[in-house]
């Protein structure tokens, strides 16, 4: 399972949001989580997703859209 | 390369004591040479405050026997003057919050008494919370809540009722900010989320003014950070969204304090994938305006700084990379920097005090001290071309040399 950064993300994004960008692109993560701000809730404005094929997922969604924001989704950096 | 190279220190080695200015602002107070932090201890859940006295590479609770122990996370603490560090915090009777106000003497490093309990209306759940006393005055606590913006005061003892004081113009809340030399309170209040940021000054009878407009926004105003005065400007730092994902450090200067215009100066903007977070203002050891922010992307986890020229802002530089100098004992895959507070000293040294996020979901953000103490200024050498040459004949060569750690030594390498 490797890890994937997701970003960046519309402000009012949220868990359920980003597996469903995630579906529509024909993937379906093991989990897919908004980064959130511990304390506040606000959103970090990236989000990480779990995957079995990394390579798989960032070519069915990176520089995809969610609304009006053009995703980066890459491997999180390590 | 950034201005922090040695690792960044744990305050608290004990545990995960857990830094947060999400409801006040300031957790990094100075003392002369001495540094205090406060900090909230997540295993213990006891509020630590820590002394430095070595500019943040040692730090030692002071009067752990007396700490408050068992409060709800929700505080907000501030410098009250007199070497006083006021602590508001939440305690939960039952199912209901309560408040109390209790200070901390950096002269004697010990607690004082706490205060009575009191309850603020509408929700429970109370991000905002303002307060400051002035030598002298109650303690005035404003929060937000039901209709806007409510207050009480400690005034013998006693609370008062809470009584609405403000009504913004859009929902939104008031954000934390300083108090002036004639008692008004200048806070910004963001719509959350929104795209328009205000300032707002609340004199000492608790009457607001006017909401003057700073800027709008095309896209939105993700975050802003608190306000700072030099004793006759406003200055605070907002991050902006003029388009989806292009983020601006936006920092901005009102004058006068009594009916301040502002004017807005961009100080960088993001390249693509790079999101920014956490903006702060500071002076620095000369009274010059240095601004901060956090730089998240996919390959970086930066701290940024950039200083203000009087007319510009100057070319920002790394203060901190998390990637290529991440903390000891934290999650690797996240150590998101958030909640920045700093301080230069006079030798110029500067201190910062930040949390490190980590990504398992339910982790802590746990208490660093950052500092460019050991080299933080990169070491420059000035070697202009060597003289013309003759066997046997002696000649002088200036090597000129700033920055680093001195004494500095050399070798002759043949």
């Amino acid at each position: 399972m490797t890890k994937l950064w997701i970003g960046i993300l519309p402000v009012d994004a949220t868990d359920t949001g980003l597996i469903a960008f995630f579906s529509s692109n024909g993937i379906t993560p093991y989990s897919a989580v908004v980064v959130r701000d511990r304390t506040s809730g606000e959103s970090r404005r990236i989000g990480v997703a779990e995957v079995d094929d990394a390579d798989a997922a960032i070519t069915a969604t990176n520089d995809k859209k969610m609304g009006d924001y053009t995703l980066r989704v890459t491997r999180w950096r390590s | 390369m950034a201005l922090v190279t040695q690792p960044p220190i744990l305050i608290d080695p004990t545990g995960f004591a857990r830094q947060d200015n999400s409801t006040g602002p300031h957790f990094l107070f100075i003392r002369g040479s001495n540094a205090y932090a406060v900090l909230e201890n997540q295993d213990t859940g006891a509020m630590e405050v820590q002394k430095s006295t070595d500019e943040g590479q040692t730090w030692v609770n002071q009067d752990s026997a007396n700490a408050p122990a068992s409060f709800s996370e929700l505080l907000t603490y501030d410098d009250v003057g007199n070497d006083k560090i006021g602590l508001c915090y939440t305690i939960f009777v039952g199912p209901t919050p309560k408040y109390v106000y209790q200070e901390f003497d950096t002269s004697t490093d010990a607690y004082g008494a706490v205060s009575a309990q009191f309850s603020l209306g509408g929700s429970p759940w109370q991000k905002e919370l303002l307060w400051k006393k002035l030598d002298g005055t109650p303690v005035v606590v404003i929060y937000q809540g039901g209709a806007g913006h409510s207050a009480t005061l400690l005034s013998a003892g006693v609370w008062s009722a809470p009584a609405l004081i403000y009504t913004a113009s859009a929902a939104g809340a008031l954000g934390t900010g300083f108090r002036d030399s004639a008692g008004t309170y200048h806070a910004w209040l963001t719509p959350t989320p929104g795209t328009n940021l205000y300032h707002v000054g609340i004199d000492n009878t608790l009457t607001p003014s006017a909401e003057t407009l700073i800027y709008s926004a095309a896209t939105l105003i993700p975050t802003v950070g608190r306000l700072l005065s030099d004793g006759a400007n406003i200055r605070g730092l907002a991050l902006v969204e003029d388009a989806p994902a292009v983020f601006k450090a936006f920092a901005f200067v009102g004058i006068p304090l009594a009916a301040p215009v502002f004017t807005t100066y961009v100080v960088d903007t993001s390249s693509a994938g790079e999101a920014y977070t956490w903006p702060d203002s500071e002076l620095d050891k000369d009274g010059n305006w240095v601004v901060f922010w956090a730089l998240t992307s996919s390959t970086q986890d930066q701290e940024m700084m950039a200083t203000f020229g009087g007319s510009t802002f100057g070319v920002p530089v790394v203060f901190y990379d998390a990637v290529a100098n991440p903390p000891p004992n934290v999650d690797t895959i996240g150590n998101f920097i958030h909640t920045v507070d700093a301080h230069q000293f006079s030798d110029g040294t500067w201190l910062m005090l930040t949390a490190m996020e980590t990504l398992d979901l339910g982790g802590a953000c746990t208490g660093f001290a950052l500092s460019t103490a050991g080299g933080g200024i990169p070491l420059t050498l000035d070697c202009p071309a060597v003289s013309t040459a003759q066997v046997g004949v002696f000649y002088d060569q200036f090597l000129g040399v700033s920055g680093g750690t001195p004494p500095y030594f050399f070798e002759v390498i043949p």
